[in-house]
């Protein structure tokens, strides 16, 4: 997995009052001492949070994605899915629980080649990954890498990830650990419960 | 190991945020709503409070919701509060 320099800057930006000063101050130094270069023309602007305003940031468009017509999965679980498996949609995020293997990895497969747009895969609760499941996920992947989009593996447990590193895959795959509550301010302001 | 492009990481930590993100609650899926209506976003950032009454999320009395937006050339970063470890702190714990 490829540590995020600006997770890293935002994660010392937390405690480390000089850095802090200096991101703010001049924030394309400061990046570039976590390792991240700012592109030419590129402004970053860094804001302090405030007491009585929560700051939202939206993404830049997705051009490419916005062309291509980016389809979005209907909420709720997945039918047809073989027994061991269940798939459920929240929003972009599929959430699988059980076992992935030659019986249920089909299922897998047309869900997430199905739509595109970038997806993510909750893989927390999923206890077996078959050969037939990596194929699935390189085929996703494959699928949302020809629409400009990606596809994200998230909390993906040991064994998964044991056996994505045995087949030398876990580089091909963009695999990301969630940003703890505390620094969800860095992209979307505070959290409102 | 390369390291990673500005616009890969900008991609990923908006990726990192919202695993996890998309099941909290009415904001997640506003959120998830406002990335692919662009008539949705413009009036979200435009008058963010019309929107929230809209989706009947309610914030918190006398705070209010301000929506800034990436662009190409733009990055938005919202520092988290700085956390300061010192003796006063230890010792109210």
């Amino acid at each position: 997995m490829r540590a995020n320099p600006l997770r890293a800057a935002i994660t010392r930006a937390c405690t480390d009052a000089a850095f802090r000063s200096r991101l703010i101050a001049d924030p394309k130094a400061a990046l570039a001492e976590e390792g991240l270069t700012v592109p030419e023309g590129v402004e970053v602007v860094v804001h302090e949070p405030q007491d009585d305003a929560l700051m939202i940031v939206l993404p830049a468009q997705n051009e490419a994605q916005l062309q291509a017509r980016e389809t979005i999965p209907p909420e709720g679980p997945v039918a047809g899915v073989p027994t061991g498996l269940t798939l459920t949609w929240c929003e972009r995020e599929l959430t699988a629980v059980g076992r992935i293997d030659s019986a249920t990895a089909p299922a897998l497969r047309q869900a997430l080649t199905r739509y595109f747009g970038d997806m993510w895969l909750n893989l927390a609760d999923v206890t077996y990954l078959s050969s037939a499941g990596i194929a699935a996920l390189l085929a996703a992947h494959k699928h949302l890498a020809d629409h400009q989009s990606t596809l994200f593996l998230v909390n993906v447990p040991d064994p998964v990830r044991n056996v994505l590193d045995l087949v030398g895959l876990s580089d091909a795959f963009e695999i990301l650990e969630p940003v703890s509550p505390y620094i969800v301010p860095a992209t979307f302001g505070y959290p409102i419960v | 190991m390369a390291s990673m492009s500005f616009f890969d990481a900008v991609h990923r930590l908006w990726a990192e945020t919202m695993a996890g993100f998309w099941r909290g609650g009415d904001l997640g899926s506003l959120l998830g709503a406002v990335n692919h209506d662009q008539q949705l976003k413009r009036r979200f950032v435009e008058d963010p409070g019309a929107v929230l009454a809209e989706r009947g999320v309610r914030l918190p009395e006398g705070i209010t919701l301000k929506v800034l937006e990436n662009t190409s050339t733009t990055l938005h970063l919202v520092l988290p509060p700085l956390v300061t470890l010192d003796e006063s702190t230890e010792a109210a714990k």
